[in-house]
């Protein structure tokens, strides 16, 4: 009551939400702050061939935890000077008897160059170019290492492999955001628009009203559909013969990996269409197949439990057979007589319940032990993202479903019923569009945990593996040592203070979004 | 119980007929349901065809329900509906779309029925897309700025979004919408409740022109007896989920036979300072609809209440030419 | 201030600073209460009704509002003469409640879910008139009893969620009265209510106020409530009052054009016999509160205007006599049928 601003009442708006919303996210200066954060961290993942002076993998085995290069700004007489690093070599201190990194400018000193000739390189893995931030010919002909922020184990220099690293820390969050977003819009929205509402899914052959439902469509609809499914057939066929013949001998390489996910993406998205289009429409085509599911569930129990009573006697062949007589005479029951109707709401509820009471780590765990050690980095990117994704669905899958449930109620979502729109429709022009504001808060404060995930993963040994690197796996040096990286090689610390500044600045974009976004501050 | 259908000597457009909407209440472990709310309960009446019936009523009478069901937005659970001589209660989903292009509806809240995210002209294009009417995106086009125009908008409107417009505009829009299929019949759920003072004439009018023009068939939802009046040839007046009174509109407020609409006619504030009437003010308040009285629904605020109606339901009758009541007391207000 | 007057309002300013630019809620309204007497605010959304009423219980929500002009003389319990607009926030604590009281449309926001009906009556008491909690109590039963709440013992220990829309409004009201207030402001209380509870609540408030005697400032959009409780009408249009006048002529004899027009828009069932075709309606929208139409605010939606003489300058609030106010630079020439309709 006392919050009601008169200027909402009918007040043409003179700016559209989004300028509003731009508006408020402007005032929050942590958000800003946040924003501008990131800004730097993607530009740097972006130039990471042009910031780093090394190649990704270059080491330096002489050079192992190396410290800081110094870097020098006054020449011998005390002006000030271009900077310029000096000569090293690793040997013994005669004083402390410590295989130390020994500086001595008296045998070179190198002047740092910047925007200079580096080591070739493909930005973006297709342009080729060799400008590089800083360096000069003397780093390319290796008299003398610039070691902005130390190195690894390996001898590598940690400020190039922050940067390179970004590019898996910061993009696994995304990508598996947006996978996990993908699975949680669909269960959500499903789990939302059906909630209270039982799905028929499959009514028996001696139900009436399985009759009626079959005699519900014409004729014609009937011819169509058995053409559309032998249409979808040759497509299989014609598909898998290609797959074998050009796909399969390259399946190696992950461009072609890539291509063929893609290819079929697409590939079901069309089928899923054409059988919505033509099959949909005859119930008996749609009776058909899902007796034909039945059929095959029933083949697969039956095979199944052939196979275990074949290899087994006694109590586990009894056991097994009154599991396999149960379960087919359950399937027999099911095509022969009741209704079966699927609360989905429930369905997907309970398995989000089931999923969020495992501790996720735990979780994590078990489903990294299973990629192989040998994939490619590529593909272990990829799986990384998708068991990341799969472990945290669930909280997405709820925000939407919330929504949706609130949305779905709204008059306008009955306009459009009343209007004869179908679920399909209704969902996707009515219901989920009303859900993004919500979504791009949900999705801002969800990428830190993914990117912590993969920290944590990455840090264990059960994530990224080398050569190729991330901001988790980079700290999980610091701790090979012990307490003594603390103390020895603060340095090694530098990726975990990129992990907390990353994941902080997203809060707080996320926190500025949410208000920026609030559909409560104005409609 | 005999079927109280009024009046079957004209064509019902839609004929209702024993209604039933009960929302079941699931309590416990099990969800079993432990009581139903009795939102519409046991309701029969026709609309003829032309002509608008104003059902009225307060909150809790399942008037919106009505509406909804008849539309088959809600699922009744008993009873049936007829649409133009065709039973549609139970008809399925795939031939329920030819018959929602029959008939259609305009909603309360002109801020809540129009998705904020649509542009107007998508808004009142939905429809044709959905039914696949008018053929190509131009024809479309042709017939959103037709009927921006019939409903009394400016065509330039076609790309603006809904929260640039006022509350009466936007209920302009709802009606270009329902509209645009060209229906026969139209449920207006309290199409001015939610519409300033000086709006609510706008709209009540232009209904009313829109009802010559095309000859539509209305069902008027309202609380508000005065507009209902107004626009309506018929008055249903409901009371926790069932009929009290069904007359032609003038007789209701003229000579009403039924307690209940003699005393919601006299709670109603005349705006007019000098003329003091003797007001019938009813105790209480309304029932639950979860459990409501026995025999007559009505009996717990009624004046006029004797024994027997805590033991009889009483049915919708005819008492008058064309007009009929639920009440077994036939010796008061007649 | 004359003692016969409770309130004056005089050239009251509220503006609230969005985004979006200023939004001269309320531009220059005045009025005043006499005691004992019924003053009702009549107007559509955006009018400035309710921030009228905010303003005087100065709860007007900063930012973005705030009172920027005016004065509010109010004459408290003690006889003193304070100016509301610029009395500071722990006096208005004291008056808020104690002096002048609230009541709200929604009864089902203005109780706390998660106290008692009694405990909520009870805390105001305690609060204002430095009672005991079991004295409270027994005062708040008193009051329950006063709107006509059947046994109010009982019901004490009722959460709002266990009553009715009407029972709640009427436990407002017993929660307003409660510390025997000289002003109740009632900001659409019956709004959300269904006619017949309406009835009763009308009802209740009229005897009340023959009862305890205090002023009642009534906001409300509904023209039949207003002929039924008011003494004298103010009419509100986009942030100004158009006209101000004993309750009989306003509706008999009005002067302003938004005010015939609003009368003649309204279905009358008093008049279903005889009634018209058509109502008159008022054409076009309520104006977009940031950006109001140059000189007189009703100018683009009424049939007497003309150009030249009504968008351009805002008219001043003229006497027609007999204290009947009206803010029309052509109501004589209307009145005596001179103006031509446009």
């Amino acid at each position: 009551m006392l919050r009601r601003v008169p200027s909402s009442s009918s007040a043409p708006a003179n700016r559209s939400f989004f300028q509003q919303a731009w508006l408020r996210f402007k005032r929050h200066p942590l958000a800003r702050l946040g924003a501008a954060i990131l800004l730097v961290f993607y530009l740097g993942a972006l130039f990471a061939d042009f910031l780093a002076p090394y190649p990704e993998e270059k080491s330096f085995r002489d050079f192992s935890f190396a410290a800081p290069t110094q870097i020098f700004w006054r020449d011998e007489n005390g002006r000030l000077t271009r900077p310029y690093v000096c000569a090293s070599e690793r040997r013994r201190n005669p004083e402390t008897f410590k295989v130390e990194v020994i500086t001595d400018c008296e045998k070179g000193r190198y002047p740092i160059y910047f925007f200079t000739k580096g080591e070739p390189y493909h930005f973006l893995g297709l342009f080729p170019a060799d400008l590089r931030l800083m360096g000069g010919p003397w780093l390319l002909e290796d008299k003398a290492r610039l070691f902005l922020w130390g190195t690894d184990d390996f001898g590598r220099d940690i400020w190039g492999r922050i940067w390179f690293g970004a590019r898996i820390s910061l993009t696994i969050g995304i990508f598996a955001v947006a996978l996990a977003l993908l699975i949680g819009i669909f269960m959500g929205s499903i789990s939302g628009y059906y909630a209270g509402r039982p799905v028929t899914f499959s009514i028996g052959l001696l139900n009436p009203r399985f009759w009626a439902f079959v005699r519900a469509s014409r004729l014609l609809d009937h011819l169509l559909a058995l053409l559309g499914l032998a249409l979808i057939a040759a497509l299989f066929w014609g598909m898998a013969q290609g797959y074998q013949l050009y796909i399969r001998p390259d399946l190696q390489r992950v461009s072609t990996l890539l291509l063929g996910m893609l290819g079929l993406g697409v590939g079901l998205v069309l089928f899923g269409l054409l059988l919505y289009s033509l099959v949909w429409r005859s119930h008996l085509v749609r009776a058909l197949l899902w007796l034909l599911a039945w059929v095959g569930v029933a083949w697969l129990v039956w095979i199944t439990v052939w196979g275990f009573l074949q290899s087994s006697r006694g109590l586990e062949a009894f056991l097994a057979g009154l599991l396999g007589a149960g379960l087919l005479g359950a399937i027999g029951y099911i095509l022969l007589w009741p209704r079966i109707e699927l609360d989905l709401d429930t369905l997907i509820m309970r398995s989000v319940e089931v999923l969020a009471a495992i501790p996720d780590l735990f979780l994590l765990i078990i489903l990294s032990v299973l990629i192989p050690m040998e994939v490619p980095p590529a593909v272990r990117f990829v799986l990384v993202v998708t068991i990341l994704s799969f472990v945290n669905w669930g909280g997405l899958a709820r925000i939407i479903r919330s929504q949706v449930l609130q949305l779905r109620e709204m008059e306008y979502a009955q306009a459009a019923q009343a209007l004869g729109a179908g679920d399909a429709r209704i969902v996707i022009r009515h219901v989920l569009p009303g859900t993004y504001t919500y979504l791009i808060v949900a999705v801002t404060l969800a990428i830190p945990g993914f990117i912590l995930g993969e920290s944590g993963l990455s840090f264990l040994g059960l994530g990224i593996q080398e050569p190729a690197t991330s901001w988790g796996l980079m700290l999980s040096k610091a701790q090979a040592t012990g307490i003594t990286a603390f103390t020895e090689r603060p340095w090694l610390l530098i990726p975990g203070v990129f992990i907390f500044m990353a994941v902080l600045a997203y809060n707080f974009m996320g926190d500025g979004l949410r208000d920026a976004l609030d559909p409560r501050t104005k409609v | 119980m005999s079927v109280a259908a009024p009046d079957t000597t004209t064509t019902h457009l839609v004929e209702v007929t024993h209604l039933k909407k009960w929302f079941p209440i699931r309590g416990g472990i099990l969800s079993r349901v432990v009581a139903n709310v009795k939102a519409v309960n046991d309701v029969s009446f026709g609309v003829k065809k032309g002509e608008v019936l104003g059902l009225v009523g307060e909150s809790g009478s399942g008037k919106t329900t009505v509406g909804r069901t008849i539309l088959r937005l809600i699922e009744p659970t008993e009873g049936s509906i007829r649409f133009d001589g065709q039973d549609i209660t139970h008809l399925p989903k795939n031939q329920l779309r030819a018959y929602r292009r029959r008939m259609q509806i305009i909603f309360q809240d002109p801020f809540a029925s129009l998705n904020p995210r649509m542009t107007v002209g998508d808004i009142i294009a939905e429809p044709l897309v959905i039914h696949n009417l008018e053929g190509s995106a131009k024809a479309r086009n042709e017939r959103v700025a037709e009927l921006l125009d019939l409903v009394g908008l400016n065509a330039e409107h076609v790309r603006r979004y809904p929260h640039e417009f006022s509350g009466g505009q936007r209920q302009r829009i709802g009606i270009a919408r329902a509209l645009a299929v060209r229906p026969e019949f139209i449920v207006a759920d309290e199409p001015v409740s939610a519409l300033d003072v000086s709006i609510q004439a706008q709209v009540v009018n232009l209904l009313q022109d829109l009802k010559e023009q095309l000859g539509l068939t209305i069902l008027f939802i309202a609380h508000d007896l005065a507009v209902v009046e107004y626009i309506s040839d018929r008055v249903a007046v409901m009371y926790l989920g069932k009929i009290m009174e069904l007359a032609p509109s003038r007789d209701l407020y003229l000579n009403p036979r039924h307690p209940y609409t003699e005393a919601l006619l006299s709670a109603i504030p005349t705006p007019d300072p000098t003329v003091k009437r003797e007001r019938i003010v009813l105790q209480g308040d309304i029932p639950s609809p979860i459990n409501p009285p026995s025999g007559c629904v009505f009996r717990t605020r009624c004046r006029y209440a004797i024994a027997e109606c805590a033991t009889t339901v009483p049915e919708l009758k005819e008492v008058a030419p064309g007009h009929f009541k639920a009440c077994i007391r036939d010796d008061i207000l007649n | 201030m004359d003692d016969k007057r409770l309130v004056e309002v005089t050239d009251l300013k509220v503006h609230f600073f969005t985004d979006d630019g200023v939004v001269k809620a309320v531009d220059g309204v005045s009025f005043h209460i006499n005691k004992g007497e019924t003053l009702a605010v009549v107007g559509e959304s955006g009018s400035g009704k309710s921030v009228t009423s905010l303003a005087m219980m100065r709860l007007i929500p900063s930012p973005p509002g705030k009172i920027v002009g005016g004065r509010m003389l109010f004459r408290g319990k003690d006889g003193q003469l304070r100016d509301l607009a610029k009395e500071d926030e722990a006096t208005m604590r004291r008056i808020r409640g104690n002096d002048i009281a609230m009541i709200f449309q929604e009864p089902m926001t203005s109780l706390n879910p998660v106290y008692t009906v009694g405990d909520q009556i009870a805390e105001a008491i305690v609060l204002h008139q430095g009672k005991s909690k079991k004295e409270a109590l027994e005062q708040a039963a008193e009051m329950l009893d006063l709107v006509g709440i059947p046994e109010p013992k009982k019901r004490l220990s009722n959460y709002p969620h266990q009553m009715s829309g009407g029972m709640r409004q009427r436990v407002m009201i017993a929660m307003a009265l409660s510390c025997n207030p000289s002003l109740l402001i009632a900001d659409e209380p019956t709004t959300a209510l269904d006619v017949t509870i309406q009835a009763q609540i009308l009802e209740l408030m009229k005897k009340l106020q023959e009862e305890i005697g205090m002023s009642i400032l009534f906001i409300t959009h509904n023209l039949g409530v207003v002929a039924e409780m008011a003494d004298r009408v103010v009419v509100m249009y986009a942030g100004r009052a158009v006209e101000e006048a004993d309750v009989v002529p306003t509706f008999k004899k009005p002067l302003h054009p938004y005010t015939m027009g609003l009368l003649n828009s309204v279905p009358r069932l008093d008049l279903a016999a005889t009634h018209q075709q058509r109502l008159e309606a008022i054409p076009g929208n309520v104006p977009n509160p940031l950006s109001l139409p140059a000189g007189c605010a009703f100018h683009p939606r009424c049939k007497f205007f003309k150009p030249g003489l009504c968008d351009t300058e805002i008219p001043a609030l003229q006497d027609a006599g007999d204290g009947h106010m009206v803010r029309c630079v052509r109501w004589a020439e209307i009145q005596k049928g001179e103006a031509v309709s446009a």
